[in-house]
């Protein structure tokens, strides 16, 4: 149809400048915006092409007048859209980690250089879609989800940042590619055994309650799951005291590449995830070995980060 | 794939805010449509209330069509039709009321709000008068607002700053919309032909006087037309305003004799003239009303045998035309026997007491003149009074006016009058019309009204042609000399209605109507005509559409370009003023220590003078000079340098 011919062109023509990622922030300004009449705007066309038929046909001076009007602020709109993503900056920035499958995430902080208020700003792509309102010397945080294939960085790539402000007859729209990237975790492995030292009981991890035998108490250190901590002492003695359960054996608590090499290397990452996972949620000290990495063991969320970091990022080609 | 964030639904305040631009926008309507159709809107606009209120779904597809064919129904039977402009208004403003109850989505609610725009402009094909005009077009900027914040999804509606911002969008569109207002091109005549309409409530002369007619037009209030003279002012007693002669009697009503009156096309000898611009109100016939009697006439216009101007098209808008007309009647010198029979017609066997009477006062008078003036006498002799409240008459009304009731208005005197002519062999005729009219000292024209129609007679005098003789003027001189109101002293039912012209309103009620005339010539007069004459005058003689529509398209995209300049721009303008007025605190200051800055001063000379004058001043000054050059030549000042001038400038003490 011609109007999506046109529509094509313009997109086309819009997303001229971006020739790779742009350094950030991003300031939208004459050179990048680019307005279009949306179709609500061609609705309205159209009913102003009837009023001036009839105006024509009736001799009507004040259809004349009420017809041009509405024209004339049709066109004053293009403007004030313009004016409404003029000058806007914009930083995006990523979110925490997703595991692969899940939509990464990416906050877009936006606010403006000049001192009047941007109104339903919003941010679209392919997946997802966010409006705000942006007002003077404040910063706006939307949201934008990116779906997620593979592991390792994502890239946010392009989206638009829009506005059909005042009237919905125009749109205003500038396409943007900020240098941001988002890690993606692999993805747990569903159904995944347990991992050899948990024993041959134990089969599925994934199932798996058991309960650690209670060991006794010794003196808080750093790094000790608050979960452990014996709380109800602390008001009468003052010293933080930390539970000890036993679990298998410390030295076997390596989450071992060789255990899972055999399998393909995707599995086996996934495989290994599920561990980190299974791991940190029931507060066990582990470590990881990969071929070209090893983490000692540790406990806590920037542990579980690191853990899972070089999973998604484990690439054996480099290797060799 | 998409993943929308805010889907769209309309909720309590925004509908509230739907009903109330619809509302608006039909408002003026609403008298226009049957009782059972608005019963109808309301009902409609009350289920869309309930929706909101407790969330209940909108009414589905087989509902929906058949609410649709219920109305077509009711509409039909309210109208008696489907077609027409009043039955199409009620379908309009019924479908709009049914849009309104199924609005869901976005879509649905902006062309219903669309519409309403449509709507607004339905409304100036009943009036384009100033006060409906102010009305319809703050409606404009409700429904703007409106769209606005139905645009703003998601959001609250704050309906003052939306309010403000289409303000300021109908602000900035008022020049653009007055550039396309004179220079699109206008057509005259439309572009299909008008449907007739069925409330066109037609006051003014028409082709036929029954009795009765003339009354009725009298108690009307309507302007006729307005006239401005450019030569001077006949007196009251000559401004006799020609409608149609009529020439041709049944025993009861006078018609136009088509034989009579035909087309003529050539001017006649000039004598004294008057010249003169008419603008008349649409009155849905093709007379043009002319003081009597015309000479020349517009182009669209011709002239009958009976010195009648006619246009050669309905007047179904307001019209302007010019005219120049002699205060001395046309001479001819003779009549050919056949027209002179016309103008002798007279049913059979009707009034046969005035035929004795008429044939017994002829043989006192054999001189056509001397009758004619006898017989004005014997009105003005015989106690015959004006009223506006005649008695009814039979079927000799003739007799019976004559010699039973005697009371009677124009129509009445010109009946028995022209009657008694022709039963004289005077060939006669009844001349319908206007007299005299209300001078309107601010705007220096006169009105004439309805309440102003009049008829009178001409006579045939033989070597000198068509006389005009007025028998009203013999019984009740004040209505000629005075005015409709003047003239009537038996019974004042009337003077309430009339447009009192002693009234203590009356200043008032002329400058209003001077402003109404300025905007109906001006404004609503504005058409072929005047475009071309207003480009002519800008120099474009005789531009046809392709030259208007691209001056139109120039200055149209000027002035697009002027606004989006300034919106480039403004931040910059702001920042240049602002330095601007700080350093005029900081002159100010200097000239408070005997140091002004003198008006041919550029700042950098003026700098030089003070370190001269105060060398302790000199490393302030020289800062705050140069930062504020800086900032006046700079591209893109910022605002960190303003504050800090205005620091500087703050603490600067001399």
């Amino acid at each position: 149809m011609f109007s999506s011919t046109i529509k094509k062109w313009a997109n086309n023509l819009s997303l001229r400048h971006l020739k790779g990622p742009e350094s950030q922030p991003i300031i939208l300004n004459k050179r990048r915006i680019y307005i279009m009449p949306s179709a609500f705007g061609s609705l309205f066309g159209l009913v102003l092409f009837i009023m001036l038929f009839g105006s024509v046909n009736y001799n009507n001076n004040m259809g004349f007048a009420v017809t041009f009007l509405l024209a004339s602020v049709g066109i004053i709109s293009i403007i004030h859209s313009n004016a409404n993503l003029s000058q806007l900056s914009i930083r995006a920035t990523a979110s925490n980690p997703s595991f692969c499958g899940e939509p990464a995430r990416f906050y877009l902080h936006i606010s403006t250089k000049n001192a009047s208020e941007k109104y339903s700003i919003s941010a679209i792509n392919e997946f997802s879609e966010a409006q705000t309102d942006v007002l003077a010397h404040e910063t706006s945080k939307i949201t934008i989800r990116v779906p997620t294939k593979i592991r390792g960085y994502i890239n946010l790539g392009k989206f638009r940042i829009s506005t059909d402000y005042p009237l919905g007859i125009v749109r205003a729209w500038s396409w943007l590619y900020p240098d941001a990237k988002c890690l993606v975790y692999p993805a747990p492995e569903v159904n995944a055994p347990a991992p050899d030292w948990m024993g041959d009981s134990a089969a599925n991890i994934n199932n798996s309650d058991a309960i650690d035998d209670f060991q006794g108490f010794r003196h808080y250190q750093p790094g000790d799951s608050p979960k452990h901590i014996f709380w109800k002492r602390f008001p009468m003695t003052d010293t933080l005291l930390t539970k000890q359960f036993a679990s298998g054996h410390e030295q076997d608590r390596w989450l071992n590449w060789s255990s899972v090499a055999d399998l393909p290397i995707e599995q086996a990452v996934s495989r290994l995830t599920q561990w980190v996972l299974h791991c940190s949620d029931s507060d066990l000290k582990y470590g990881l070995i990969l071929p070209d990495k090893k983490i000692d063991f540790g406990n806590g969320e920037s542990h579980r980060h690191n853990c899972l970091k070089a999973l998604a990022l484990y690439n054996p080609g480099s290797n060799d | 794939m998409s993943n929308k964030i805010n889907p769209y639904y309309i909720n309590q305040s925004s509908t509230r805010l739907l009903l109330l631009t619809f509302l608006f926008s039909s408002l003026p309507h609403l008298t226009r449509v049957p009782p059972l159709l608005v019963a109808l809107i309301v009902a409609f606009a009350l289920w869309r209330l309930i929706i909101s209120r407790y969330s209940l779904a909108t009414p589905g597809i087989y509902l929906r069509l058949s609410l649709i064919i219920i109305s077509v129904v009711l509409i039909f039977f309210s109208h008696s039709s489907t077609i027409g402009r009043e039955a199409g208004l009620s379908m309009l403003l019924i479908m709009l009321a049914l849009k309104l109850v199924e609005i869901k989505t976005k879509r649905d609610t902006l062309l219903f709000l669309y519409l309403n725009y449509f709507v607004v402009v339905t409304n100036f094909l009943y009036s384009q008068s100033i006060l409906i005009s102010l009305y319809l077009f703050t409606v404009v900027w409700l429904i703007t607002t409106t769209i606005i914040a139905v645009n703003r999804q998601g959001s609250e509606i704050r309906f003052r700053a939306h309010m403000r911002v289409s303000g300021l969008l109908i602000t900035q569109a008022i020049p653009l919309m007055l550039v396309m207002f004179v220079l699109f091109p206008r057509i005259s005549g439309p572009l299909w032909k008008l449907p007739k309409s069925e409330s066109d409530g037609k006051t003014g002369l028409s082709e036929n006087m029954s009795p009765g007619d003339i009354s009725k037009l009298i108690k009307s209030n309507k302007i006729a037309f307005r006239v401005k003279f450019t030569s001077a002012i006949p007196e009251t007693k000559n401004r006799y305003w020609r409608g149609p002669v009529l020439s041709h009697f049944n025993g009861r009503a006078w018609t136009v004799d088509r034989q009579l009156s035909r087309r003529i096309m050539y001017h006649h000898p000039k004598s004294t003239l008057s010249t003169y611009t008419i603008t008349l109100e649409p009155n849905y016939s093709k007379l043009l009303p002319a003081l009597d009697t015309p000479v020349s006439w517009p182009n669209s216009g011709f002239m009958s045998s009976e010195h009648v101007i006619y246009a050669f098209q309905t007047v179904n808008n307001r019209f302007q035309y010019q005219l120049s007309s002699s205060n001395k009647p046309i001479s001819r010198q003779t009549l050919p026997g056949k027209i002179r029979n016309r103008y002798l017609q007279l049913p059979q066997s009707y009034n046969p007491l005035s035929t004795t009477f008429i044939s017994n006062f002829r043989r006192q008078h054999p001189n056509d003149i001397s009758l004619v003036n006898n017989l004005l006498q014997y009105f003005r002799n015989n106690k015959f009074i004006y009223t506006l409240q005649p008695p009814k008459l039979g079927k000799h009304s003739v007799d019976e006016f004559m010699f039973k009731t005697r009371r009677g208005f124009c129509e009445h005197y010109a009946n028995a009058f022209v009657v008694m002519m022709r039963m004289a062999k005077i060939p006669a005729r009844v001349v319908t019309g206007y007299q005299g009219g209300v001078y309107n000292k601010l705007g220096d024209y006169f009105i004439v009204r309805q309440s102003d129609a009049h008829a009178w007679a001409e006579v045939w005098i033989d070597n000198q042609g068509w006389r005009r003789i007025d028998p009203t003027a013999a019984v009740s001189p004040d209505r000629i000399e005075r005015g409709i109101e003047a003239s009537l002293n038996d019974d004042s039912a009337w003077t309430g209605v009339l447009y009192s012209t002693n009234s203590r309103f009356t200043g008032v009620a002329l400058y209003w109507d001077n402003m109404r005339n300025g905007w109906n010539q001006w404004v609503l007069g504005y058409g072929e005509t005047l475009q071309n004459e207003m480009l002519a005058m800008l120099g474009l003689l005789s531009a046809g559409w392709l030259s208007k529509t691209i001056t139109l398209a120039v200055i149209v995209g000027g002035l697009l370009l002027l606004i989006a300049l300034y919106y480039r721009y403004r931040d910059s303008f702001k920042r240049v003023e602002k330095s601007q007025a700080i350093y005029n605190r900081f002159c100010r200051k200097l000239s408070s220590a005997d140091l002004p800055r003198e008006p041919w001063e550029g700042p950098k000379d003026y700098v030089i003078r003070i370190s001269a004058a105060r060398a302790d001043l000199h490393t302030e000054a020289d800062k705050i000079t140069k930062l504020y050059i800086q900032i006046r030549y700079a591209d893109q000042p910022s605002t960190e340098k303003i504050k800090e001038l205005a620091h500087y400038v703050k603490y600067f003490k001399p």
